[in-house]
C-alpha cells in the first residue's frame, strides 16, 4: 500500500509537473521573454525530474515534454521528444554519480544541458547548418542557459530554505 | 539462506531497476523515432488534435486576459485624454470669459473721453502694404467719415468711405493720410505722413529742434480728425543733414498693420 502511494503520489507530482510546463508554454513563457532570451523551464523541470528521480523518469519526462514542444513546430515532431529523452535520461544517470550536493554543480548541469539541447534539436531541425547552429548558439543559447542556471538556482536556493524550514519545525 | 536470497533478490531488483531505466530510454527512443519519421500530413493533424486539447484552452483563455489587458490600457489613455481635454476645455472657458471681459472693458470704456465703437476688419487691399481696409461697420451702426480707428497698440487710421454696413477705412501708410503729430518727450511737433514701404515720417521738423531716436510719437490733437494722445509710432531714425531746412524722421509705427483684426472706431 505505502508502495502505491508513493507512486500515485510521483504520478500527481509528474502531472502536476506537465501542467506547469503546458501553462508556462501557453500564458508566460512570452512574459519572461526579455530580447528574444527566453527561460527554458520545461527544460529546467527536466533537469530537477532527472536529477530527484533518476534516468528512467528523468527519460519518461524527458520525452513527454519533448512531445509537447513539438507541437509547436509539427514538422519536426519527434526531434525534440528524441533528444530531450536522451537528456533526461542522461542527467538522470548523473543522479548517482556526480557530486551535485553544490547548487552551483547544479546551475552547470542546467546550463550545459540547455546548450546540448539547443546544439542537436537546431543542429537537426537546420538540416545540419553549422553556420546557423552557432549563430543561434552565440546569440540565443548561451544567454538563454545563463537566464535559465540563474533562475534554476533561485529555485533551488527557495527549496533549500522550505526544506529547512520543514527541519527546524 | 535467507540471508542469501535476499542478497539475490536486491541484486536483481537492482539489475532489474538498471535494466528498466535502459528499456524505458530504448521504448521512448523508438517512439520518438517512430513519430519523427511519421508523414508530415499525419504528423500536422496529430498535433493539432493533441495541440486543441493542451494549449488551446489556455491559449483561449490568455487571449482574453490579453484583450481585457488591452481594454484596460485603451481605457486608461481614454481617462488621461478625457483628463486632459477637460482641463484645456476650463482654460479655454476661463480664456473667454477674460476675453468677453477685455472686450466690454475696451468696449465701453469709462475712463476714455471717446466713444469706442469695437469693429473688425474684414478685408483688405491686396497689396503687400495694404492703405486701405473693411470694416464690418457702416453707416447704421453710426459710422460717419473721418472717424479715427484705432487698436490696443495706437493709430492705424481714419474711416474714408461709409457704405450701410461696412466702412473702408484709410491706414496710415496712405499717401493721403496725415497727422498733427508730437514728439511726448520734447513736444517737438510735426506731420507724419508715409511715403512708401513699412516705415512713416515725421516732417515739417526743423533741423533745430530735438527729437531723438527712440522718441515715443503721438497725436497732437491739432487737426479736428484725431483726438490727442494716441500712439503713432517710435523715432527709429534721425537724418538732420540731409536737408537744410527740416529733419528727416523715419518712425516705426506701433501698430502692426500686418494683423488687424479687432478694431475700435473713435466717436468723437
Amino acid at each position: 500500500m505505502p508502495i502505491r502511494n508513493l507512486n500515485l503520489s510521483k504520478a500527481a507530482n509528474t502531472l502536476f509537473l506537465i501542467l506547469i510546463v503546458v501553462l508556462y508554454q501557453s500564458l508566460f513563457s512570452r512574459l519572461l521573454t526579455i530580447h528574444r532570451i527566453s527561460l527554458d523551464l520545461p527544460l529546467l523541470i527536466l533537469v530537477y525530474v532527472g536529477l530527484t528521480r533518476g534516468p528512467a523518469s528523468g527519460a519518461i519526462f524527458g520525452f513527454i515534454v519533448g512531445f509537447l514542444l513539438d507541437l509547436y513546430n509539427p514538422s519536426f515532431l519527434g526531434l525534440g521528444a528524441f533528444i530531450k529523452t536522451c537528456l533526461g535520461y542522461l542527467v538522470g544517470s548523473f543522479k548517482d554519480n556526480l557530486y551535485l550536493e553544490s547548487n552551483l554543480s547544479k546551475g552547470a548541469v542546467i546550463f550545459f544541458s540547455l546548450l546540448l539541447n539547443d546544439l542537436t534539436y537546431y543542429f537537426f531541425s537546420s538540416g545540419l547548418n553549422l553556420s546557423y547552429v552557432f549563430f543561434v548558439f552565440l546569440n540565443y543559447s548561451l544567454l538563454s542557459g545563463l537566464y535559465t542556471a540563474l533562475v534554476g538556482l533561485i529555485f533551488l536556493w527557495f527549496l533549500q530554505i522550505g526544506k529547512a524550514n520543514e527541519i527546524t519545525t | 539462506m535467507p540471508f542469501f536470497s535476499f542478497d539475490i533478490l536486491a541484486r536483481g531488483r537492482g539489475y532489474f531497476l538498471k535494466d528498466k531505466s535502459t528499456t524505458t530510454l530504448f521504448l521512448f527512443l523508438s517512439l520518438s523515432l517512430f513519430l519523427f519519421l511519421l508523414p508530415v500530413k499525419v504528423k500536422k493533424s496529430l498535433s493539432e488534435a493533441i495541440f486543441s486539447f493542451t494549449y488551446a484552452p489556455f491559449y483561449s483563455v490568455a487571449n482574453q486576459i490579453g484583450e481585457l489587458y488591452d481594454v484596460h490600457q485603451v481605457n486608461r489613455a481614454l481617462n488621461e485624454k478625457v483628463t486632459r481635454l477637460t482641463l484645456e476645455n476650463s482654460r479655454l472657458q476661463e480664456k473667454e470669459r477674460e476675453n468677453e471681459r477685455f472686450r466690454q472693458v475696451l468696449g465701453f470704456k469709462s475712463e476714455s473721453s471717446y466713444q469706442l465703437i469695437p469693429a473688425e476688419a474684414v478685408a483688405a487691399e491686396p497689396e503687400r502694404f495694404p492703405s486701405l481696409i473693411w470694416i464690418n461697420l457702416g453707416e447704421k451702426d453710426g459710422i460717419r467719415k473721418g472717424m479715427p480707428v484705432i487698436n490696443t497698440d495706437g493709430l492705424i487710421g481714419r474711416v474714408s468711405e461709409v457704405l450701410m454696413g461696412s466702412s473702408v477705412v484709410q491706414l496710415l501708410y496712405h499717401p493721403n493720410c496725415r497727422v498733427a503729430a508730437l514728439d511726448t518727450r520734447s513736444r517737438v511737433q510735426g506731420i507724419v505722413k508715409s511715403k512708401g514701404g513699412i516705415m512713416l515720417n515725421l516732417d515739417n521738423v526743423p533741423t533745430e529742434e530735438d527729437v531723438k531716436v527712440g522718441d515715443e510719437i503721438y497725436t497732437s490733437g491739432f487737426s479736428k480728425i484725431f483726438p490727442e494722445g494716441l500712439k503713432i509710432g517710435q523715432v527709429l531714425k534721425v537724418s538732420p543733414d540731409k536737408d537744410p531746412v527740416f529733419k528727416i524722421i523715419i518712425l516705426k509705427p506701433a501698430v502692426d498693420f500686418s494683423r488687424l483684426e479687432e478694431l475700435f472706431v473713435i466717436k468723437f
